[in-house]
């Protein structure tokens, strides 16, 4: 039943993302054709500086979209008249948040991909390839430097990174559903709540700040200079801790808040 | 006959207004029974329950003997009283994503349904008039071998002849070891095929009778019961 939900997933949501693809590489391949003729003209320049706009504009979309595609697409699924078939389909609440959150983050990571790849394609060149030799020369550096550790950090840093973007979705999904608790106004109510949560954790982040002023950092410090690579371990894990925890807490509320406080109204 | 559907004293609250307060009844399969009562009395309130989309204030309602989830959604086949269907989608998409998710689902009677009343299944939905997205949705929960049909309002704001077809659609179509429950308010159009009614006021169960006992009794037809309870 998973595997079904994730291909309609993937479905609805790559309907919306495949045209932007195709018009984020369509942009890169006539940014390319146009530096084919390059040329000191006042038309050249003209059509050039157009091109570069509507390629950074599409750039740009390309990167928002998927974000604001899988939020609207949780509200409208869940929430809106689409709600009576989705909760009236025999699927339980964890695979309905499940899905819809690994398929957002499938699609924000293929698009980054996609920009990475459409960034290369309009800059291709001697510089493009200096830059590639400069990261490829700071890649074994850096294992010559870190040795075994440095496949721990790539893979540690990478799922850091996937969990942040997890917690952001997640935090958003939260959001949608207290709204939802709301009887009037809920989209005010989903992001009074997105305001909630901010202020919550600048509160939290104010408090370690004045914990952490009266704490006698020394020892500490004299420990990380002499252990680097288990400091730098210890942060990466401690943020993927961290932030488990967070996104832990944003499932936890949508969760509980669909499965035992659903009112599709 | 077994039982199908239990409500054990099942409330629901909007704020300070009782939707429904403290029913209790159990159904048995194999029938048709007509959930019957004027605007505002609780059927579409008590029917989102049955189907996991409200939570109940107190109270619970069990189908073959458990609450409201996956594997009874899975046993209920559902119509809403609004049209619910993924616009995007062509007529033969969702008829795929029903065939996917409800292992009842029969693609051939519904394309045959479709096929019967015109609709391409290449049309998109969203391009279809209001009246044959009824009719989808119809055919999409007829087309499937469900336990319990629930249908909520199915002749509402249709013409005649349409509620013809529904009614049609529904007698010809369902599983006749399931039940059916029709919520309506249009009792005349639906009468001749109830076994059983469920009168609700106000939040409150009034009546379960067969319609049999009913004649029998009342020397009356449903729908004029009706118009003697619900009188203003």
């Amino acid at each position: 039943m998973v595997k079904k939900l994730f291909k309609h997933e993937i479905h609805a949501l790559w309907r919306l993302m495949i045209p932007i693809w195709c018009v984020l590489f369509g942009m890169s391949i006539l940014g390319r054709f146009i530096q084919l003729f390059e040329q000191e003209t006042m038309a050249y320049n003209i059509i050039s500086g157009s091109a570069v706009f509507f390629y950074v504009v599409a750039l740009l979309a390309c990167i928002v979209c998927p974000f604001v595609f899988a939020i609207t697409r949780f509200h409208r699924n869940l929430f809106s008249g689409e709600g009576y078939l989705t909760f009236t389909l025999p699927i339980n609440t964890n695979q309905h948040i499940l899905v819809k959150l690994v398929v957002a983050l499938i699609t924000e990571l293929v698009t980054l991909v996609a920009a990475v790849v459409s960034v290369i394609l309009v800059t291709f060149g001697e510089l493009t390839v200096e830059i590639g030799k400069a990261i490829w020369y700071l890649f074994k550096l850096s294992v010559r430097e870190w040795g075994a550790h440095m496949p721990f950090y790539l893979v540690e840093a990478v799922i850091g990174a996937i969990l942040l973007l997890a917690v952001e979705t997640l935090l958003f999904y939260a959001c949608i559903c207290i709204g939802q608790q709301s009887k009037k106004n809920r989209t005010l109510a989903a992001v009074g709540a997105y305001f909630g949560f901010y202020a919550i954790q600048q509160a939290i982040g104010t408090m370690f700040l004045l914990v952490g002023a009266e704490i006698d950092w020394k020892p500490l410090a004299a420990w990380a200079v002499e252990h680097p690579f288990a400091t730098v371990h210890l942060s990466l894990c401690g943020g993927i801790v961290l932030a488990a925890l967070v996104g832990g807490l944003f499932y936890y509320i949508s969760h509980r808040l669909i499965s035992r406080r659903l009112n599709l109204e | 006959m077994s039982e199908l559907l239990r409500c054990e004293n099942l409330t629901k609250q909007y704020g300070k207004t009782a939707a429904l307060n403290n029913i209790s009844f159990t159904l048995e399969s194999g029938k048709i029974v007509g959930l019957l009562g004027p605007n505002g009395s609780g059927k579409t309130t008590f029917i989102k329950i049955l189907n996991g989309l409200l939570t109940p204030t107190s109270g619970a309602v069990y189908i073959e003997g458990e609450r409201p989830g996956p594997s009874t959604k899975a046993k209920v086949a559902y119509l809403p009283d609004n049209v619910y269907l993924n616009a995007w989608m062509t007529v033969e998409q969702i008829v795929a994503y029903f065939a996917d998710f409800y292992a009842d689902f029969s693609t051939e009677r519904a394309f045959e349904m479709l096929n019967r009343l015109g609709i391409s299944p290449k049309q998109k939905l969203k391009a279809l008039s209001k009246g044959n997205k009824e009719k989808v949705c119809l055919i999409l929960v007829m087309s499937r071998q469900a336990k319990l049909y629930v249908l909520d309002e199915p002749i509402a704001g249709v013409d005649p002849a349409a509620r013809d077809y529904v009614i049609s659609t529904i007698i010809n179509n369902y599983n006749p070891e399931a039940s059916v429950l029709i919520s309506t308010h249009l009792i005349s159009d639906i009468e001749q095929v109830l076994d059983e009614v469920l009168f609700i006021r106000d939040g409150h169960l009034v009546l379960k009778k067969s319609v049999e006992d009913i004649r029998a009794e009342e020397g009356k037809s449903v729908d004029e019961l009706f118009r003697e309870v619900f009188k203003w």
